[in-house]
């Protein structure tokens, strides 16, 4: 067992801290598509719990940036450093998609949506932003790699269901069709945000631009 | 390409000890190229074999091929005394010479080599090295003081200008800063990039910030063997090797 040099006790700080971005990102995306599905209120929640998101990447930014004033990272210090930056802004953003969503909740009418395609692909999105925070923390790059195409199946079951959509117009109340729409292009947004957080995994391990 | 300096399957004893292994490597013109490495890897040594230093040393023993503008430096019928006018060479402890004025360190040099036909040119060489090594401003007024006077920074620059005034093609340096406080090693650092447009330089380095901070391309020493070497900002971004990544992480040892 080696000592631990004064970088480690900020590098495990940091983790830390994205650990609890990891945990809390994921709650409030699941909330926010429950208020969809069970359609209940809960943006204020939602909301909140994105403020936070919110707070914590700064407060990851600002540690980030004093490691880097402190110690001059190199390496894989640095790669993790950087990492942890774009990882928490990720987060954030995940953040705030799953409070729009959350939002939407407020203009769908009482009756006649069918959610089927919003449930499916909310069920592969949740499961991504589990998956990424995982691999990030596990430094695992087979997940990382694996999450790349989880995303190409988000992108194609995106474009057929908005062609399925585009076809009903007129046929469906319009605001079911815009509430889904719209919770759709969010969802799709929040994969593809995973999918940076696997990027920036597979970069803190190997180097290289992904 | 042409190479300022080549080295190629370089190995040095000492006595039975085999310090520097098989080693290989290129150096580019106008470059600051860094060695890097713990104590006792070998550093110094391959800095002290790439300009012949090492025939001083009765144990020392080299095989191998250093080569200046193609020409293999322990070859045959190399004139060790050109060798030695190819490189200046500054050291870890500023080595003025303490009794003899600022002026006459450097022009020691030049006057002895025959560098200089009267005492006018001599003045504009000694003013140009020590321009150049960014100290003719500190010391103008002062020339014919003691170099023991000046502060250990100022010493140092005042070797560089040494070394320049002989007008080398590369200059070796082991760690020119270790015994300088923050401000004058930084001094020193500007000063290299100022150098490396009209000279190599070549300098041995324990401190791996150091090297980040100044080189252009680094070589990591371990135990007499090259380990790694490459662009220095790829080298301290993604190394290639294990224990590179171990020494500029400080998780070395």
């Amino acid at each position: 067992m080696s000592l631990k040099r004064p970088i480690d006790y900020g590098l495990e700080k940091l983790n830390g801290m994205i650990n609890d971005m990891i945990d809390l990102a994921g709650k409030t995306l699941e909330i926010s598509i429950e208020s969809i599905l069970t359609r209940t209120d809960n943006v204020e929640e939602v909301r909140k719990l994105s403020d936070q998101l919110i707070f914590m990447m700064d407060e990851t930014s600002e540690l980030a940036v004093q490691l880097i004033a402190r110690f001059q990272p190199v390496a894989s210090d640095l790669r993790e450093i950087k990492s942890a930056i774009q990882i928490s802004y990720d987060f954030s953003r995940i953040g705030r998609y799953a409070a729009n969503i959350a939002e939407i909740a407020r203009m769908i009418p009482e009756e006649g949506c069918d959610f089927t395609s919003v449930r499916e692909l909310s069920r592969i999105v949740l499961e991504m932003v589990r998956e990424a925070g995982k691999a990030y923390l596990n430094k695992d790059l087979k997940k990382a790699d694996e999450l790349r195409s989880m995303d190409d199946q988000v992108d194609k079951l995106y474009a057929e269901s908005m062609k399925h959509l585009i076809q009903m117009g007129g046929k469906i109340n319009t605001a079911c069709l815009l509430s889904i729409a719209l919770i759709l292009r969010y969802l799709e947004r929040i994969a593809d945000h995973a999918c940076y957080i696997a990027d920036a995994t597979s970069y803190m391990i190997t180097g290289r631009k992904y | 390409m042409s190479w300022a300096i080549e080295v190629q399957n370089l190995n040095v004893w000492y006595g039975d000890k085999h310090i520097i292994k098989n080693v290989s490597f290129r150096v580019p013109k106008n470059v600051i190229f860094a060695i890097m490495g713990p104590s006792g890897c070998g550093k110094s040594t391959l800095l002290r074999a790439m300009n012949r230093l090492l025939d001083l040393n009765p144990h020392a023993r080299v095989e191998g091929q250093v080569k200046i503008n193609g020409v293999n430096i322990y070859g045959d019928n190399v004139d060790v005394t050109w060798v030695r006018r190819q490189f200046g060479m500054v050291f870890q402890i500023p080595n003025p010479f303490p009794h003899l004025s600022i002026y006459e360190n450097v022009a020691l040099g030049p006057k002895l080599n025959g560098l200089v036909k009267d005492k006018s040119q001599l003045d504009e060489l000694v003013k140009q090295a020590l321009q150049k090594a960014y100290l003719w401003d500190e010391v103008k007024n002062d020339l014919r003081k003691p170099a023991s006077m000046l502060s250990g920074g100022q010493q140092q620059r005042l070797c560089i200008a040494r070394a320049l005034a002989l007008k080398p093609r590369i200059i070796l340096m082991d760690e020119p800063t270790a015994n300088l406080d923050p401000v004058a090693s930084s001094k020193i650092e500007e000063l290299l990039l100022e150098l490396k447009e009209d000279y190599t330089i070549i300098i041995v380095t324990h401190n791996p910030q150091q090297a980040a901070r100044v080189s252009d391309y680094v070589a990591f020493l371990y135990m007499g063997e090259l380990i790694e070497i490459g662009e220095t900002s790829t080298v301290f971004t993604r190394p290639s090797n294990i224990l590179t990544e171990k020494y500029v992480l400080g998780r070395m040892g």
